[in-house]
């Protein structure tokens, strides 16, 4: 038996799959954080290695041979993740009379009032209002554009995007991550969401990408400590409502939820326009207390009443929500509830579709309703 | 019923290479008398020693899936099938809808059931993982009355909040066609073509590698490449395979000993495969396959190799000669079209 090390070079959490010429040769190790390190004992051969960031999904593959007389150490590193940090940003300029002649097609689309993207806050008296904190493009990411949250951002937290696509008007609602937040691009739309910050990224973009088994690494690695805290320790640390409910949806989809999820749900509470928080609450307490199924079924509505949604996967915690309502033990009374609030949230998803992590909303030029 | 009966007779073929040994079968079949009555599936299924078989009715349903659920023990798997009609209610869920549908007046749709409450009752049951194959329309029908949302239809097992933290497995569940697509089958009592391609995918074609079992089916191949391998083995019309929820657990359903990949092979002009004289599939130097039949389509089943084969053609003299051309025989499937070696890239 071989040493083969693989080390990560930057922050970032990354599936390997190392695959060898016999049926068995499928040897999986993970690396998360910048200079983690794992060593695997191969028999000497040529092996193919996979490697998956879990933040964006992008993969590589590449072939690796393992030598008793040469210890490989194979440095993991993928893609945009440092070069992203490092690069150099500017503010995306509010007219279009002044952009240069070097100016990338973000810097085209989303500068003036009437640009193929807009970005617009919510006011508290209802309405939007253009965005106030920082847009940022980089010439060497002409794909990508980086949010800055406003400091009053507590005060509107709701920012909505709007853009155009060729089957109609779509708009996608924007965390404002704590550390900016990463909007890429596509001919389509808009192609990806994440937090600029590659240990918050990890979080987010695992919601797409990762295997069960491997939440509570991530989560872990990420809050610091363990999964029990993990939810309170991200969002007091960072103060960013978004990636607690990119945490907590990951732990509750990691069937991690039993212990993990009650700061969520007092989250939940003072952050009632964020839906996503306002489900993770309503899974709480049905876990919490199963005999309230009323609660539960008030708090769905509620979330939806009150919240926009930000992560597809709440879509399908609300669907395992209400089918347990609605096929369970309830009164038949609560049951229809359940099933009339089960139409609402999918009349919500009428026109919605993944981007990443997110989910947006295309409105048809002919919409039609179904039903 | 020749859905029902084909993936049985799959499943008692690889029995020895399922991940958990085949333990039990419940079947019910629809106008079974229409298929010569339990004789006849009797005699195709012996080895479950047939005497009777049961309608696919709400009863019936109701009474299997009472006695399914009552064997289960933890870290059993579990594997439900269905073959039938199916239409999408009015939050978008696949409805299955058994023989008796309509049959009772004042219950028109009780006898019908939720495919997705039904998979989710299965991750709570303690059974390790947990299959969900529906093969049937997720047609939307403008004419279904309002009634069909007062009934719950028939449930297997009651959720309770209490359940939602108890999951033993998050199942996974496919459907043969996309929402709001109709599911096709051909005539004369052959498995519907969803079915086909599970089959075949179950069979040896739907692998990846594994740590603990080798070249295995997995949820994930059966998730991803259903939809890749049905478009390689199926002329004609389209199967959309579509998962009824979110999976990403990584579970084994069967081992494969000798993994195979379907490969179709055509020309464009489709004509010049028709007058060729020979195809060949060569490893190296060494004939593998080939065939002196005419074909517009020629597929064959190809070992899974670490190296390149080559399809190549003889023509009869005169005519232009098609290019050959290399491939790795990997999972799934492989779709080859030779074009003329003047035309060649």
């Amino acid at each position: 038996m071989s040493k083969l090390t693989f080390s990560a070079v930057v922050k970032g959490a990354f599936r390997v799959n190392v695959i060898g010429p016999r049926p068995n040769d499928v040897f999986t190790v993970m690396l998360i954080g910048s200079g983690d390190e794992r060593e695997l004992e191969l028999d000497d051969g040529e092996y193919f290695a996979h490697v998956t960031d879990l933040s964006t999904g992008a993969e590589d593959r590449f072939p690796v041979v393992v030598d008793r007389n040469n210890h490989q150490i194979v440095r993991v590193q993928m893609s945009q993740a440092t070069a992203l940090s490092t690069g150099s940003w500017r503010n995306a300029l509010a007219k279009k009379s002044e952009l240069p002649s070097t100016a990338t097609p973000w810097e085209e689309e989303i500068t003036g009032n009437k640009g193929r993207y807009r970005l617009q806050t919510k006011r508290l008296s209802g309405g939007w209002r253009k965005f106030t904190g920082k847009v940022l493009t980089n010439p060497r990411f002409p794909e990508s554009l980086k949010i800055m949250r406003p400091g009053a951002w507590p005060e509107s937290p709701v920012l909505r995007l709007q853009f155009d696509t060729s089957l109609g008007p779509a708009h996608v609602y924007v965390p404002m991550f704590s550390g900016g937040t990463q909007i890429k691009r596509s001919t389509e739309g808009i192609a990806n969401i994440l937090p600029f910050e590659q240990t918050s990224a990890a979080v987010v973009g695992s919601l797409s990408h990762s295997l069960r088994s491997e939440v509570i690494h991530i989560i872990q690695w990420a809050s610091g400590g363990s999964t029990d805290d993990a939810v309170k320790s991200l969002m007091q640390s960072r103060d960013d409502p978004w990636l607690a409910a990119a945490a907590g949806l990951l732990l509750l989809n990691g069937g991690q939820s039993r212990t993990t999820l009650s700061w969520a749900a007092r989250l939940a509470s003072r952050n009632a326009w964020m839906a996503d928080l306002g489900i993770i609450g309503a899974w709480w307490n049905a876990i919490d207390t199963p005999k309230d199924e009323d609660g539960c079924l008030h708090l769905i509505a509620q979330a939806r009443d009150l919240g926009n949604v930000y992560f597809w996967d709440t879509f399908a915690v609300v669907d395992k929500l209400l089918a347990t309502l609605i096929s369970g033990k309830s009164s038949p009374s609560l049951r229809a509830s359940a099933g009339k609030e089960l139409r609402r949230w999918k009349a919500l998803q009428e026109g919605a579709f993944q981007v990443g992590a997110s989910v947006a909303w295309i409105k048809k030029r002919s919409s039609r309703t179904l039903y | 019923m020749a859905g029902a009966v084909a993936v049985i007779e799959g499943l008692i073929a690889s029995a020895d290479s399922l991940i958990a040994p085949l333990a039990s079968v419940e079947m019910l079949i629809s106008d079974p008398a229409d298929v010569g009555g339990a004789a006849s599936i009797a005699e195709r299924l012996p080895q479950l020693g047939i005497a009777y078989v049961d309608q696919a009715d709400a009863e019936h349903f109701q009474a299997a899936g009472d006695a399914w659920l009552g064997r289960v023990r933890t870290g059993d798997s579990v594997v439900f099938y269905f073959s039938g009609h199916g239409v999408v209610n009015r939050t978008g869920s696949a409805i299955g809808l058994l023989e008796d549908v309509k049959a009772v007046k004042n219950r028109p749709w009780a006898a019908t059931f939720n495919v997705q409450p039904l998979a989710q009752a299965l991750g709570t049951i303690g059974a390790e993982s947990a299959w969900v194959f529906f093969d049937a329309c997720q047609e939307i029908s403008g004419t279904l009355p309002n009634t069909i949302w007062s009934s719950n239809g028939i449930i297997i097992k009651e959720l309770s909040l209490d359940d939602l933290a108890n999951e033993s497995c998050e199942p996974l569940a496919i459907a043969g066609s996309k929402f709001g697509q109709l599911a096709w089958a051909p005539d004369a009592y052959l498995p519907p073509y969803f079915t086909q391609v599970l089959l075949k995918g179950l069979s040896g074609c739907c692998v990846e590698k594994t740590r603990a079992h080798g070249w295995a089916v997995t949820g994930q191949t059966l998730l991803f490449k259903l939809r890749e391998l049905s478009s390689a083995i199926i002329e004609a019309v389209v199967v959309t395979p579509q998962s009824l929820l979110r999976y990403s657990e990584d579970k084994a359903f069967a081992k494969v000993a000798a993994p195979f990949t379907p490969v179709a092979v055509r020309s464009d002009p489709e004509m010049a495969l028709h007058m060729a004289t020979a195809i060949h599939i060569m490893d190296g130097a060494e004939l593998m396959y080939s065939t002196t039949e005419a074909h517009f389509v020629w597929r064959v089943d190809v070992p899974i190799v670490d190296r390149d084969l080559k399809v190549e053609c003889t023509v009869a003299a005169g005519d232009a000669e098609l290019a050959p051309q290399t491939f790795r025989p990997e999972p799934p499937s492989h779709k080859i079209v030779l074009v003329h070696a003047a035309e060649a890239p």
